[in-house]
Order: structure tokens, then C-alpha cells, then sequence
């Protein structure tokens, strides 16, 4: 696994990084997942939702692809398929072409290992009665990554990658003495330990103020480019695809409407649902040049 | 399970959880109920701790064979019998102290057990679901639908007189449906919660997410119950001894008030009826406003944990 | 004089570690008909300010000093009767939460006719039915869907039922805390639409609290900007959001990801968290995540200082 440079701002490489004609990491062909819901209280008889309705697209290794809808859309069940929290009820979901419904036992133990997911919540993706050094470590503890007493080692390297410094402070704290973005990189940290190929990121900032975001986004985007991983990368956001994303896939009631580069979707929708949600998009037009024109803490101005 | 390096982290004593604790701490010991409850149970403690000392001044005070010579039927409170004698010479208060501890025993142990069960069983049964869950859930029922002390009634007099390890053993066998219907619906909805999936997602083991991520989880609510536990096992016991179908070998409460009964003595030695009576409601109501107390500990941190945490 | 108006208010929350200061020294003023809009992220105090002009406080919270104005009265020390009498029927709200606080057993329609006759028991069984008719037309809902149940209704549909059951006494203000953060973005889009329409054909005042600028800037006329329980600038919408002041506004807005950006790489991130509001801190509270910040802005509180009759910032004078 070469490592890329880090930018130095962390930042920009959003076209740079695609390449065509490298080889796909994950492919979902036909995949359709239905929910039953159970009989309700009035007897009601169980009813049926296509979360996933014959869903396909594959991302390419190295790429980050976006799949941005609505709640209920299917985006994040499309999701919960790759890392197999779910099976799909038919279709098949393909990781560097092996089917994932005949992976078992050990080698899906194995399996798990290339594939990570970063949840939405982090307020119930941690273990509340587990430290932030037992969180981190369990990953390697399970899959013997390091030597017991290597183990410190590879959390605080974790730990330090994630932004949590100096890592030591950290290490014995538990989830609800931290902050949501302390807590959301302690759930980055858990699933970049393993060094995963493919990491899912399952709408990771949706609970997260929008500066902690940024800080969020940021590190994302330089583990992605230290570990070279795959990412997956779930959204209501079309501005956050837009930032973050080679390629976009617009998903509406299980169904995918619009795919293809983020940025020739958002400037020329096709779909006209895609066209609604772009139009539905806040106007609100950052005017960078004014900014700053007066500054306080520089020059002057009456004092009240 | 442990490895080295987990074992350290608890050394470590992780400032985290120690303000946890403090702050549990603190709001339990607010609340008057649990405050009268630890007291009350700390005199009996007390009092467990000292049944050794008279048997050691005296042979006489010897709870179970001793006998005050100069004594040969009940007798009220005197200098050498604080709390009298009763009807061959025995004296009370060494029986009343020998009493607290075998009631410590019994309560802690049975429950003990008896949450030990009921936790296992019902994580298992909430975990793994399906099958597994309908059946335990079954077993669990028809034990629960039986009446605990007429089982153990009818057991004791199919096979004599039961030791009093074996009627702790019944008891916590008959008494752990409850506690796995509490701790099962407890694991069905962590389940779901997605650090379980994140356990999953890492690649963790069945056993691994229930011992690990589910077990310390319902361990407050299992602390809970086993309060509540302690209660209803001395209360049984206490009943069995008073029938008749105690240890014949120990000195419990029940035994006590079961020779004040036999020997005609209900209504002519007070002193020798009143002292197991009130013990016995006073050591179960202190658990049980121990219990109580931990409830409202733990109940407003589990909705802060729900909503904001 | 303004309909709404607060001084110097101050609100605290009784803790286990002590006082948190939620709410310090805030002053702001609403028109009668005007919007004024809260902005700024989790923890700075503006959900407090919002449950304190309902006086929903939690039992640990109180106004520790200052005054809050309605029409001239003031709402600190007031009687739980009287502040009753004025919820919904001069003061209403729009929260978050509202949509699932609808009765799942009652008939929606039920339940604004049910909540205009407690407020106004000389109104008519008929009188508050025909009422909620018109208020589902005003907020475009079709009026047969008042015989509906919550349960019927989209998440969109029952926030529309919200707004018409907070306006179904014709209040003077409506305060609207987060009301389209649980809802997507088209059914968002509609809702504050929504909220512009009634707010322009009733007349009626709305002080809007969200995290999300953008959400504000469709709304609001005036803006206040909060940090760690201050707010650090005021001012029109324009001049908050084209010439703002505060290095915290500044670094708000840059956080904002738009899709209009033409080259899209992702901004700076502010570094570091909002500080503890139980411990008191001497100088200004934005000093640990602030680019500009030197040895003064430790030491001194930061002072108000005028841009303009409308636009005022929290930060320094000039430097010597």
C-alpha cells in the first residue's frame, strides 16, 4: 500500500485522486433489501418497505462516492449491505468481486477487517461503560493486530491521527465526558485502526455542529489519503458530496435517479428530482470578497 | 477474557468512572430512603459480625449448644442473658446475632445466584433470539408460575430435612425467571443500539459483544433485582424455618421463632418472640429501600443516556 | 416600544459542578411584526433563551438577573397563571420535537379546536372548527385533512399542523426553535416558505432559533449571533452575513458548505470546542479557537462596539 502525500491543507485533491481506470472495490448489482414491518397493535397485517429497490453502482478503488437522499431513501441500508449488517434479499453485493452472502465464519472475520463503517451517531455508536482506550483497542485486541504490549502504541497512534491530542489525555476517558466531535473521532479512530480498505461513512456529521463538521470532514478526507481506502460516503448533504466526492449517486425511495461525477450533477442536474433538490438548497451566497472588510482587533472604529 | 492489557485499565482506575461513581454515590446518599436503608443494614452487618464474640467469652453464649446451667426454662432479660433465655437455656441475643448472619448468607448467596442465572439466561435468550429465545423464555415461565416455597415444602418432605446451602441453592434456582424476563428485554433493545453493530462491524464474537458490550450494560439493572433478590430469599427461608423445614443445624430467625411457637411461648415470652420477628422486617426492608434507592440512582441516568447523552 | 424585548438577561443552570451560565448578558428587541433569528451551535445558550420567554425552564434553571419585556411587562418573576394565559394565546412556539407531539388517538382538527377553546372559552364549538379550516388553508393543508389522524400525516404535513395550531389563538409572536431541522430539505424548503408567507399575511413577530445560518438567513430580517451564551454580533440580515464582524461569524460562515461555491475545496477547520460555561473565564470566551486572538483578548471581557445604528459587534477597539 503506497502512501500518498498528505496535502498540506488537507484538502482539494477531490478530482485529482480519480482515476478511471482503476479497478473496482465494491459493487452492488440488483441489490434490493425489503423491510417487514410487524403486525401493528389494531391487527393491521404486516407491511412491506423496499428500502432497496434493485440497486446498482460499484465504486472504483480510491474513490470516494458519494450517495446522497432523503431519509428513508435506502441510502444508508445500501450501506449496511457492504459492511453485511444486513443481507440483501436479492441481488448480490460483490467486495473486489467475491459475492458477500457466501463469505462465513473465519473468513468473514477476516473479511471484516477490509471493511469499516463510521456511524451517524456518535452518541450511540460508543459503548457508553467502555473507555475511550477499550474502544480503540477492542478492533486490535480482536484481530491480533498488535502484541499486547504494542498495544498502547497503535491506540495513541490511532488516537493522534484522529485529532485527539495529546492522545494520553484521552485514553481513559469515557463517552459522556466527551464532546460529540471528540466522541465521532474516537468512532473514526475505532474503525481506521484495522487500516481498512473500505470504509463506510454513514452520514458521520448529520449530529455534529457544522464547524465541528468541518474538523470531521477534514480528517476524513487526509485518512483517506494516508490508508488509500475506499470510501463510501452517505449523505443528505448535496454541498458536503459536493466537497467531499468523486462521483455521486442521487438515491430517492430505494431507487438511484442520477449517478455520475458530483460536481457535473450538481451544476447539471438531469433528473427532475435531482433538480428539486438542488432548488430546494438554501440560497444563501457566501460573499468571500467582503468578508473581513472591517476587522476590530485590526483598525479602528468607535468604541460604544 | 481479561488480557493483560484490559486488566491494566481497571488497575488504572480511570478517572471517568470514578466521578461516575461519585456522582451515583452522591445522589443515593440524598435520598433519606437509601440513607435509613444502608444504616439499617450496616447495624445487621454489624451485628452478623459480632455473633462470634459470645460463643468465645462463654461457652454458654454458644448460640446453638449452649446452655446457661443455672437455667433450665425461659427466662426474661437479666445481666448475664440481655435479651433472656429461652426454654432449655439458650441465650437470645447470641441466637439473634447467629440469626443475622446466617440471614446474610442466605439472602446474599440465593440472590446472588439467582441473579447469576437470571442475567446469563436472559442475555443469551435476548441476544440470540428465534429459538433459543422462545424456549428459554418457556422454561422461564413454567418456573416462574411455581409457587417457590410449596415446591420447596414438598421437596423437604420427600427427602427429610433440607441443609441450608441446598435450600439456598432452591431458592435461587426457582427465583431467576424474573430477573431473565428484566435482563432479556433489556439486551432486546441494546441490540439494536448501534454500538452493538459497531462491535459487529469490527468483527467481534457473540460472546465477545455479550460479555463485553451487553453484560456491562445491564449490570445496574441486575444489581438492581439482586437487591430486591435478597429480600424475597430470607423472607422464604425464614418462612421454611418457621414451618419446620429449616436447616436443623443453624440458628436462623425462623428457626428461632418456629421453637418460640412449638414451645407454647407465643403469648408468654415477648422478649423471646419480638426480637427475630422485628429483625427479619427490618434486615428485608432495608434491601429493599436499598433497592429503591438505586432505582432512582440509575433511572434518571439511563434517560440522560437515552436522549442527549 | 418594542414587543418583545430583552436586557442584560442572564440565565443560569443549577448543576452538580455549579452554575453553568447558559445565557449571559443578553440583550436584544423585537418589533411587533418583525424576525429576529438566533443563530449559533450546540450549547450556546439560544434554545435557553427560547424556553425562558415560554417560561419552560427546567426546575434547575432560573434568570439570574436582567429583565425580559413583553409589551412593556416583564416576564421575570411573573405569576405561572399569568404566563400561562399569555403561551399560545400571545406568545406561541414551533419546536423541534412538536411533530411528535401531537395526540396520536386524537383527530388532528380535535386538537386545535381543543387548544383554542382552552385559551378562548367564549369561542364556539363551530366558531374554533371553521377557525382551524382556515388556518389549514393558510398553511396548505387541504381542510378535510383535519378530520385526520397524526399518524396520516407526512413529517411536513404534521410541522404544518404545528404552525396552524400556533396560530390558532393569533398570537403576537411565535417563537420557532429548530422547526425544520428533523424535516429534508425540499419538505424544509417548503415549511420555511411556509413560515415567510404567514409570518408577512398575519403580521405576526417570529423569533426563529436554529444551527443553521442558511435556515436563518431565509427568514429572519435581523440576525444575532451566539457563542458559549453571548451573542457577539447583531444586525441585519446583510450586514451579518455579507460584512461580518466577529471572527466567530466569519468562521460560521466559512463552515457553511454551499453548493454555489465555484471551486469547492473544503474550508479550515476552527479548531477546538466550546469552553466550559461553569468555570468563569476573565478575558473573551471565543480566545481559545480565535485566529486574531493576542494577550488583550485574554485578559479583558470584549465590549460592544457599533458598526452601525443596526449592526454591533462583541470583540476590541482598536489597538494602540
Amino acid at each position: 500500500m503506497d502512501l500518498l502525500e498528505p496535502h498540506p491543507q488537507g484538502a482539494v485533491l477531490r478530482t485529482s485522486i480519480m482515476k478511471t481506470d482503476s479497478p473496482i472495490a465494491v459493487e452492488l448489482v440488483e441489490a434490493t433489501k425489503i423491510f417487514r414491518t410487524k403486525k401493528t397493535f389494531f391487527g393491521r397485517s404486516g407491511e412491506q418497505v423496499t428500502a432497496l429497490d434493485r440497486v446498482s453502482f460499484s465504486i472504483r478503488q480510491g474513490e470516494i462516492f458519494g450517495l446522497v437522499g432523503e431519509s428513508g431513501s435506502g441510502k444508508t441500508t445500501a450501506g449496511r449491505l457492504i459492511v453485511k449488517l444486513d443481507e440483501p434479499d436479492s441481488g448480490k453485493v460483490l467486495v473486489d468481486g467475491v459475492n458477500l452472502s457466501e463469505i462465513r465464519g473465519h473468513k468473514m472475520k477476516r473479511f471484516r477487517r477490509r471493511i469499516q463503517m463510521i456511524f451517524q451517531d456518535p452518541y450511540q455508536s460508543l459503548n457508553p461503560y467502555l473507555s475511550v482506550y477499550q474502544t480503540v483497542c477492542e478492533p486490535v485486541v480482536i484481530h491480533r493486530l498488535a502484541a499486547p504490549q504494542k498495544r498502547l502504541e497503535t491506540v495513541v497512534s490511532a488516537l493522534s491521527q484522529v485529532g485527539l491530542t495529546p492522545p494520553e489525555d484521552y485514553l481513559f476517558r469515557y463517552p459522556h465526558q466527551l464532546s460529540g466531535g471528540q466522541r465521532q473521532r474516537v468512532a473514526i479512530a475505532r474503525s481506521t485502526v484495522l487500516n481498512p480498505e473500505i470504509i463506510v461513512a454513514d452520514e458521520p456529521t448529520s449530529m455534529l455542529d457544522a464547524s465541528i463538521s468541518i474538523q470531521i470532514f477534514n480528517i476524513l478526507v487526509r485518512l483517506k489519503q494516508n490508508l488509500n481506502a475506499t470510501f463510501l460516503f452517505i449523505t443528505h448533504s448535496l454541498a458536503a458530496a459536493l466537497y467531499l466526492c468523486d462521483r455521486i449517486a442521487v438515491i430517492r425511495k430505494g431507487k438511484i435517479v442520477e449517478m455520475g461525477p458530483a460536481k457535473a450533477i450538481i451544476r447539471k442536474p438531469e433528473h427532475p428530482y435531482t433538480r428539486e433538490l438542488i432548488r430546494s438548497q438554501p440560497r444563501f451566497r457566501k460573499k468571500t470578497e467582503q468578508r473581513g472588510s472591517f476587522r476590530p482587533w485590526e483598525n479602528g472604529a468607535t468604541s460604544s | 477474557m481479561k488480557t493483560g492489557n484490559e486488566q491494566r485499565d481497571t488497575l488504572a482506575a480511570p478517572a471517568g468512572r470514578r466521578d461516575w461513581l461519585a456522582g451515583g454515590w452522591a445522589l443515593f446518599w440524598e435520598n433519606p430512603i437509601g440513607k435509613i436503608g444502608l444504616i439499617l443494614m450496616a447495624c445487621f452487618a454489624l451485628m452478623a459480625a459480632a455473633s462470634f464474640v459470645p460463643p468465645l467469652l462463654d461457652p454458654m453464649y454458644h448460640p446453638m449448644h449452649g446452655v446457661d446451667p443455672e437455667i433450665s426454662h425461659a427466662t426474661g432479660p437479666s445481666a448475664a442473658h440481655w435479651l433472656g433465655t429461652d426454654f432449655i437455656g439458650r441465650d437470645i441475643l447470641s441466637q439473634l446475632l447467629a440469626g443475622a448472619r446466617i440471614a446474610f448468607m442466605v439472602g446474599l448467596s440465593a440472590a446472588f445466584m439467582s441473579i447469576f442465572f437470571g442475567t446469563l439466561i436472559g442475555m443469551i435468550s435476548g441476544y440470540a433470539g428465534r429459538f433459543v429465545d422462545t424456549l428459554l423464555m418457556r422454561i422461564a415461565d413454567m418456573v416462574m408460575v411455581m409457587p417457590t416455597l410449596l415446591v420447596v415444602l414438598i421437596l423437604s418432605s420427600l427427602f427429610g430435612q433440607l441443609r441450608i446451602w441446598t435450600i439456598v441453592l432452591l431458592i435461587a434456582l426457582f427465583r431467576w425467571p424474573g430477573v431473565s424476563r428484566v435482563i432479556r428485554a433489556q439486551t432486546l433493545t441494546l441490540k439494536h443500539r448501534p454500538f452493538i453493530e459497531a462491535a459487529r462491524v469490527t468483527g467481534a464474537s457473540h460472546l465477545r459483544i455479550i460479555f463485553r458490550h451487553i453484560f456491562p450494560n445491564v449490570l445496574p439493572l441486575a444489581l438492581l433485582y439482586m437487591t430486591f433478590r435478597v429480600t424475597s430469599a430470607i423472607i422464604i427461608e425464614a418462612a421454611l424455618a418457621f414451618l419446620g423445614f429449616g436447616d436443623p443445624g443453624t440458628v436462623s430467625w425462623g428457626m428461632m421463632l418456629q421453637w418460640v411457637w412449638k414451645t407454647g411461648h407465643m403469648f408468654q415470652a415477648p422478649y423471646w418472640l419480638l426480637p427475630p420477628g422485628i429483625c427479619i422486617s427490618l434486615l428485608t426492608l432495608s434491601f429493599y429501600m436499598l433497592g429503591r434507592a438505586m432505582e432512582e440512582v440509575l433511572d434518571p441516568r439511563l434517560r440522560k443516556e437515552g436522549e442527549s447523552e | 416600544m418594542a414587543l418583545l424585548e430583552a436586557e442584560h438577561l442572564s440565565i443560569g443552570y443549577r448543576t452538580r459542578n455549579g452554575l453553568l451560565r447558559a445565557v449571559e448578558d443578553v440583550s436584544f428587541s423585537l418589533e411587533l411584526g418583525g424576525s429576529l433569528g438566533f443563530v449559533g451551535e450546540s450549547g450556546c445558550g439560544k434554545t435557553t433563551i427560547g424556553m425562558a420567554l415560554m417560561g419552560l425552564l427546567p426546575a434547575n434553571g432560573s434568570i439570574v438577573s436582567g429583565a425580559l419585556r413583553f409589551k412593556g411587562q416583564n416576564l421575570v418573576g411573573i405569576s405561572d397563571e399569568r404566563l400561562r394565559k399569555l403561551r399560545w394565546k400571545e406568545i406561541a412556539m414551533i419546536f423541534q420535537a412538536a411533530m411528535n407531539a401531537l395526540n396520536p388517538i386524537q383527530r388532528v382538527g380535535d386538537q386545535i379546536v381543543e387548544a383554542i377553546r382552552l385559551h378562548e372559552p367564549e369561542v364556539s364549538a363551530a366558531q374554533a372548527a371553521e377557525r382551524v379550516r382556515s388556518l389549514f388553508s393558510l398553511v396548505d393543508l387541504d381542510p378535510e385533512r383535519s378530520r385526520d389522524y397524526p399518524h396520516q400525516y407526512s413529517g411536513g404535513m404534521k410541522q404544518r399542523a404545528i404552525i396552524a395550531m400556533a396560530l390558532a389563538c393569533r398570537p403576537d409572536v411565535i417563537i420557532a426553535d429548530e422547526p425544520t431541522t428533523a424535516l429534508d430539505v425540499i419538505v424544509q424548503a417548503q415549511i420555511l416558505a411556509e413560515i415567510r408567507r404567514v409570518q408577512k399575511e398575519m403580521d405576526v413577530a417570529v423569533l426563529f432559533i436554529s444551527h443553521d445560518i442558511a435556515v436563518v438567513a431565509e427568514v429572519c430580517r435581523h440576525i444575532a449571533v451566539m457563542y458559549a451564551g453571548q451573542i457577539v454580533e447583531q444586525g441585519t440580515r446583510e450586514e451579518v452575513f455579507e460584512t461580518p464582524a466577529h471572527p466567530y461569524t466569519q468562521a460560521l460562515l466559512d463552515a457553511y458548505l454551499t453548493i454555489e461555491e465555484e471551486d469547492a475545496a473544503l474550508p479550515q477547520a476552527m479548531k477546538g470546542e466550546t469552553p466550559n460555561l461553569i468555570v468563569p473565564q476573565k478575558g473573551c470566551r471565543f480566545y481559545d479557537r480565535c485566529p486574531h486572538a493576542d494577550a488583550q483578548c485574554r485578559q479583558e471581557p470584549p465590549t460592544w462596539i457599533s458598526l452601525s445604528p443596526t449592526h454591533k459587534v462583541l470583540c476590541y477597539g482598536p489597538r494602540s
